[in-house]
C-alpha cells in the first residue's frame, strides 16, 4: 500500500471533501455569487420607489459590490476548514483513512481553485445574465475582465522593456495569481490554527504585521538616498525597477510557500 | 497487536499518564476502567493517533499511530464520547465516509441501524444524542476494523439500547478484532468485557482476564462478613465482599466491587496479579 500518496485514494478523498464543502458551504458561496442579483433587485426597487424610473446598477456599482464580496469570501476562507480545530469534527477528519498529503492537496485545490472559481462563475454568470436581460445596466463585468486581460497582452516594445527589467509578462500574471493564493492561504491557515474568533485574529495579525512593517520602513526608507534617482539615467531607473520587481517576486513566492508550509505543518501535527 | 511501552503524557504541567506499559491482543473486548482524570480518554486518543506521546512508544502492527498512515487508519475506529452531528442522512453519511475503510459494508450498517431502531434516512443533525450515538456505533461496526477504541459508548443510551449495544458488539465484531472500551458504566458492560484493565495515573493496576480474576479473587455475595476482605459493601439483602481466593472456588466477578478493591489495595492486588 502506498502510504504517502495514492491517486485512487486521493480521488475518493477529494470527492468526499468536495461533497462535505458543498453540503456545508454551498449556500454561502452561492449567496455571495448572487450578490450582484441582490444589488440589482435592491437598486431597481429603490429606483422605482424614489425616482419612479426603472434603472439597474451601473458597472461601477456592480464592480464595487463584487470587490467587497470578494473580500468577504477571503475572510470566509477561515471557515471552510475551520472545523479542524473542533474536537469532534477535527478528530473525525484526522482519522479518515487517507494520507496527510492527500488531505493537504485536496484542501489546496478546494481553497485555491474550486471555491474562488465557483464564486467567479456564479458572480460573473449572473451579472452577464442581468446585462443580457436588462440593457439599462450597461456592459457586463466580464467585459471589464476581458478588457483587463486584453490590456495585459503587452505589445512588442513593452515586452522588450520588461525583459530588460527581468520581468516576463507571464511572470507578471503569475505574480498576480500567486499573491491571490497567498491571501487565501493566509486566511485558511488562520482558520485551522485559531479555535475561536478566526476572522478577528486574522485581521488582528494583518494589523500587527502592517504596524511592524510600517515601523521598519520608517527606519529603512530615510536611510535610502532616493535623491540619487532624481536625475538618474534610464539604465539606473531600470535597475531600480528590476530591484523592486525581484524583491516582490522573492517576497511573494517565499510568503506563499511559507504559508503553504504552515498549512501542511498544522494539518500534520494537529492534535485533539 | 498493540504494544505500549513506558507511555507518558501530560497536559502542560499536569501529568496524566506516566510509565504505562501493556499489550493488547486481537480477539478480546478490553474494559478500560479508572477513576475520573486518570487518563482513559487520553490513552484512547493516544492509541488512535489523535495525540502524540510525551514519552514512550505505542506500536500497532508496526505502525506509530501518530504518523496517521492510511494503512493503520483503515484498520482502526475510534468512537468518542461525544460525536459530531453531520448535516446528512445516516445512510448518506455511511455511504460517503465508509468507502475509506476496506472492510466497510453498507448492508451491515443498514442492518445494525435497523436493529438499534434508527431510521437510515433521518438527518443526523436532527437526531437525539442517543440516536446519533447509535448511528456512529452502527457505522463503527460496519467498518469491520481490526482495532476499536470506544470511549463511554453506552453514555446517552437508554436501557433497551444498552442491551442492543451489547448484542451488536458481540454479534458484529470479528474474532480478530481488539476492542478497547473505556467506561464508568461497568454494569452495562460487565458481561461482555474480558479482560479488564484498571488504570491509575502512574501505573496499570490490573490487567487480567475474568478467569484469572476469579481464580485469584473470590466475590462473596453472602451475609456473613469475612475477616480480611479486601472490599466490603453492604447491599440490600446481604453484602458483596472481595477477598483472596484461597479455596479455588469460582465466583461471579462483580466489576464495581473489583474496581473498588483494586483502588483500595493497589499494592496487594498488583502483587497478586504480577506475572
Amino acid at each position: 500500500m502506498n502510504e504517502t500518496f495514492s491517486f485512487k485514494r486521493f480521488g475518493t478523498y477529494f470527492k468526499y471533501d468536495i461533497t462535505r464543502l458543498w453540503r456545508k458551504h454551498s449556500r454561502a458561496v452561492i449567496l455571495m455569487g448572487f450578490s450582484g442579483v441582490i444589488l440589482y433587485v435592491v437598486w431597481v426597487f429603490f429606483g422605482l420607489l424614489f425616482n419612479q424610473t426603472y434603472c439597474g446598477p451601473a458597472l461601477g456599482a456592480r464592480y464595487a459590490v463584487f470587490a467587497i464580496v470578494a473580500l468577504v469570501l477571503e475572510l470566509y476562507m477561515t471557515r471552510f476548514y475551520g472545523f479542524l480545530t473542533d474536537k469532534k469534527e477535527g478528530s473525525d477528519w484526522i482519522l479518515i483513512p487517507a494520507s496527510k498529503a492527500e488531505k493537504f492537496v485536496s484542501m489546496l485545490i478546494n481553497t485555491l481553485i474550486v471555491i474562488p472559481v465557483a464564486f467567479l462563475v456564479v458572480s460573473l454568470g449572473t451579472d452577464w445574465l442581468i446585462c443580457l436581460l436588462d440593457k439599462t445596466v450597461g456592459d457586463p463585468m466580464m467585459s471589464g475582465v476581458t478588457n483587463l486581460m486584453a490590456n495585459m497582452q503587452f505589445d512588442e516594445a513593452d515586452i522588450v522593456l520588461m525583459k530588460e527589467m527581468m520581468v516576463s509578462p507571464a511572470f507578471f500574471e503569475a505574480l498576480t495569481i500567486v499573491s491571490g493564493f497567498a491571501n487565501y492561504l493566509f486566511f485558511l491557515l488562520c482558520g485551522i490554527c485559531f479555535k475561536k474568533n478566526k476572522i478577528f485574529y486574522a485581521i488582528l495579525i494583518i494589523f500587527g504585521l502592517s504596524t511592524v512593517l510600517s515601523t521598519l520602513s520608517a527606519f529603512i526608507i530615510p536611510g535610502l538616498d532616493l535623491s540619487n534617482y532624481q536625475y538618474a539615467d534610464e539604465e539606473t531607473l531600470k535597475g531600480l525597477v528590476r530591484g523592486i520587481m525581484i524583491t516582490m517576486y522573492v517576497v511573494t513566492t517565499v510568503l506563499t510557500l511559507g504559508l503553504g508550509w504552515g498549512v501542511w505543518r498544522r494539518i500534520s501535527t494537529i492534535k485533539h | 497487536m498493540i504494544t505500549i511501552d513506558n507511555l507518558a503524557f501530560s497536559y502542560g504541567p499536569v501529568s496524566v499518564l506516566e510509565n504505562i506499559s501493556m499489550r493488547i491482543q486481537p480477539g478480546s473486548i478490553y474494559g478500560l476502567l479508572g477513576e475520573n482524570g486518570v487518563g482513559k480518554t487520553t490513552l484512547l486518543t493516544l492509541l488512535c493517533g489523535l495525540k502524540k506521546p510525551l514519552n514512550g512508544k505505542i506500536d500497532i502492527d508496526g505502525y506509530d499511530p501518530f504518523d496517521r498512515k492510511p494503512g493503520l487508519l483503515e484498520q482502526l475506529y475510534y468512537l468518542p464520547d461525544e460525536v459530531a452531528p453531520v448535516n446528512a442522512s445516516a445512510y448518506d453519511f455511511a455511504k460517503e465516509t465508509g468507502v475509506f475503510w476496506k472492510g466497510f459494508s453498507l448492508e451491515k450498517f443498514v442492518q445494525v441501524l435497523k436493529e438499534v431502531e434508527v431510521d437510515e434516512n433521518q438527518k443526523m443533525n436532527a437526531m437525539s444524542a442517543g440516536q446519533l450515538k447509535k448511528t456512529y456505533i452502527s457505522f463503527a461496526l460496519a467498518c469491520n476494523a481490526r482495532y476499536y477504541f470506544m470511549d463511554e459508548p453506552t453514555n446517552g443510551l437508554d436501557i433497551p439500547s444498552k442491551t442492543q449495544f451489547r448484542k451488536a458488539i458481540t454479534k458484529y465484531t470479528s474474532e480478530e478484532s481488539a476492542i478497547v472500551i473505556s467506561t464508568h458504566q461497568v454494569r452495562d458492560l460487565e458481561n461482555i468485557i474480558d479482560p479488564v484493565i484498571i488504570l491509575d495515573k502512574r501505573d496499570v493496576l490490573l490487567q487480567a482476564s475474568i478467569d484469572e480474576i476469579s481464580e485469584k479473587l473470590f466475590f462473596d455475595y453472602g451475609t456473613e462478613i469475612q475477616p480480611g476482605a479486601l472490599y466490603l459493601e453492604q447491599i440490600p439483602g446481604g453484602t458483596i465482599q472481595v477477598y483472596p481466593n484461597t479455596t479455588g472456588e469460582e465466583s461471579k466477578v462483580n466489576m464495581e466491587a473489583l474496581f473498588n478493591a483494586v483502588y483500595k489495595h493497589k499494592d496487594v492486588i498488583k502483587a497478586m496479579f504480577k506475572k
